[in-house]
């Protein structure tokens, strides 16, 4: 069972292949490093509430530093294949974190 | 929390209007249609308020909607088609006018035409009357002001030229009514759609139809009406011809409400547009602004270079708490005019109680999102 909770967020589009994750844990500095060390990492600290983009892999994922929750896309087409890997991957790294 | 998504739907709303709709909500329903010793007067009182903002001369006229979308589907599927009949409509639709022309054409009764728009959004006369001459349409339908750009129509002058070419037109007035003056027997509007929810500050599940006496629509609800109930045909007379079934008596209370703090509050449309020229002047340096000259809704669109009118939707609302809405903003005809991606844009809409505060906050947020 996931420790985070994913659910589909949809938008003016129908091909979007947007969804929402509710993580366990909040998006502190040593998830970031690993966002980093894995992906590009892109951080808007001078934010009212400072933002992260990360592009791993092709999916794109954002969301407000030390918040709980990001939001994840996926490209059309992809998103049978890569949701599985990101999945792990988001749980291998929340694992060791915890 | 900053709300610029009044073209969406408006907050706040009127004063005493949540009150309102609690009050009717905890009070004895009456019995809508039939007269009797209980409280269902008040529901005519909000159809003769509508009627007195619309200068419409017999308010059995306007029928109750749900919203706009219900009342221009009862219209669009309510006309007598006849086979051949063309429609001609804008690019600046909302999919409430869109879609059902779109299912009436998929099914074999009309064709329409979507006429260009320019770059603001607004239907350029001459390419109308170039349009009424080619295409000779049995009815016309457009939109009073573009929800994506505020930029207004001149609905009296694109009647004028429809009529003259004999056409009968449907106005999507959403965007218009309780912030501009809209006039549709004054005007010789044959139909007008409204909302409730919008400029006129009511709350959502309310809106109108108004249907000249001139027009007679076909029934696409059809059921109780409280009265003639022996009888297998729905009434022949308005407005009940086109209300079948239990109204949402407690939000048009609220309406109600609405109206009468708007009769005593009248808008000044020049002031809302002030704070947002205020706001269009901070922010133009930073983002490509869609243009409106003239007439206009305090709505206005622009795109971000380097991000995503999503991106930019999302950091507005989480890391600024600035509520606004981005995409296509269910127009999705208009974007190829204004000259932005196919990602639609970001649209900041403004109401009379938008505070200048409000919009020096917006203007501070754009600014530090672009200034890294």
């Amino acid at each position: 069972m996931s420790s985070f909770i994913c659910e589909k967020t949809e938008n003016c589009f129908s091909n979007a292949q947007t969804y929402s994750y509710t993580l366990p844990v909040k998006l502190d500095e040593k998830i970031l490093f690993i966002f980093e060390e894995k992906g590009k990492l892109t951080l808007k600290k001078n934010f009212r509430r400072p933002f992260f983009f990360w592009v791993y892999n092709e999916i794109q994922v954002k969301g407000i530093i030390h918040d709980d929750r990001m939001k994840v896309s996926y490209l059309d087409g992809t998103v049978d294949k890569l949701k599985v890997e990101f999945e792990l991957l988001l749980e291998e790294i929340l694992g060791g974190t915890r | 929390m900053i709300y610029f998504n009044n073209a969406a739907t408006s907050y706040p709303k009127a004063p005493g209007v949540a009150e309102s709709v609690a009050e009717a909500l905890s009070s004895l329903p009456g019995h809508s249609n039939r007269t009797s010793l209980g409280n269902a007067s008040k529901l005519k009182d909000c159809r003769t308020l509508l009627a007195e903002l619309m200068q419409v001369s017999d308010k059995s006229n306007i029928a109750y909607m749900s919203n706009a979308t219900h009342a221009l589907n009862v219209a669009l599927l309510g006309f007598k088609w006849q086979k051949g009949d063309f429609v001609l409509t804008t690019a600046a639709e909302h999919n409430s006018v869109s879609r059902p022309l779109y299912m009436l054409k998929k099914k074999g009764l009309i064709d329409y035409h979507m006429l260009n728009v320019d770059s603001s959004g607004r239907v350029r006369i001459e390419d109308w009357e170039a349009a009424l001459d080619k295409y000779n349409p049995r009815l016309c339908v457009f939109t009073h002001a573009s929800n994506v750009t505020g930029a207004v129509n001149d609905a009296e002058e694109l009647t004028k030229s429809a009529k003259a070419h004999g056409a009968t037109v449907l106005l999507d007035a959403s965007q218009t009514m309780g912030f501009l003056p809209v006039f549709p027997e004054k005007w010789s509007i044959d139909m007008m759609a409204f909302t409730g929810h919008k400029y006129l500050l009511g709350s959502q599940g309310t809106g109108g139809l108004y249907v000249s006496p001139d027009i007679n629509l076909d029934c696409v609800y059809t059921g109780g009406t409280g009265i003639r109930s022996d009888e297998d045909e729905m009434p022949t007379h308005m407005p009940l011809r086109l209300e079948a079934g239990t109204p949402n008596d407690h939000s048009f209370y609220g309406l109600q409400t609405a109206l009468i703090w708007a009769a005593e509050n009248p808008i000044n449309p020049e002031d809302v547009l002030v704070n947002l020229r205020r706001l269009e002047k901070g922010i133009a340096p930073f983002v490509n602004l869609i243009k409106v000259e003239g007439a206009r809704t305090p709505v206005m669109a622009f795109t971000l270079e380097g991000y995503s009118p999503e991106d930019m939707g999302d950091i507005l609302s989480e890391s600024y708490d600035i509520v606004c809405r981005t995409g296509l903003h269910c127009a999705p005809h208009i974007q190829p005019f204004l000259g932005v991606g196919s990602k639609g844009t970001v649209r900041l809409s403004a109401s009379r109680f938008t505070t200048e505060d409000e919009i020096d906050k917006v203007i501070e947020a754009i600014e530090e999102i672009i200034s890294e």
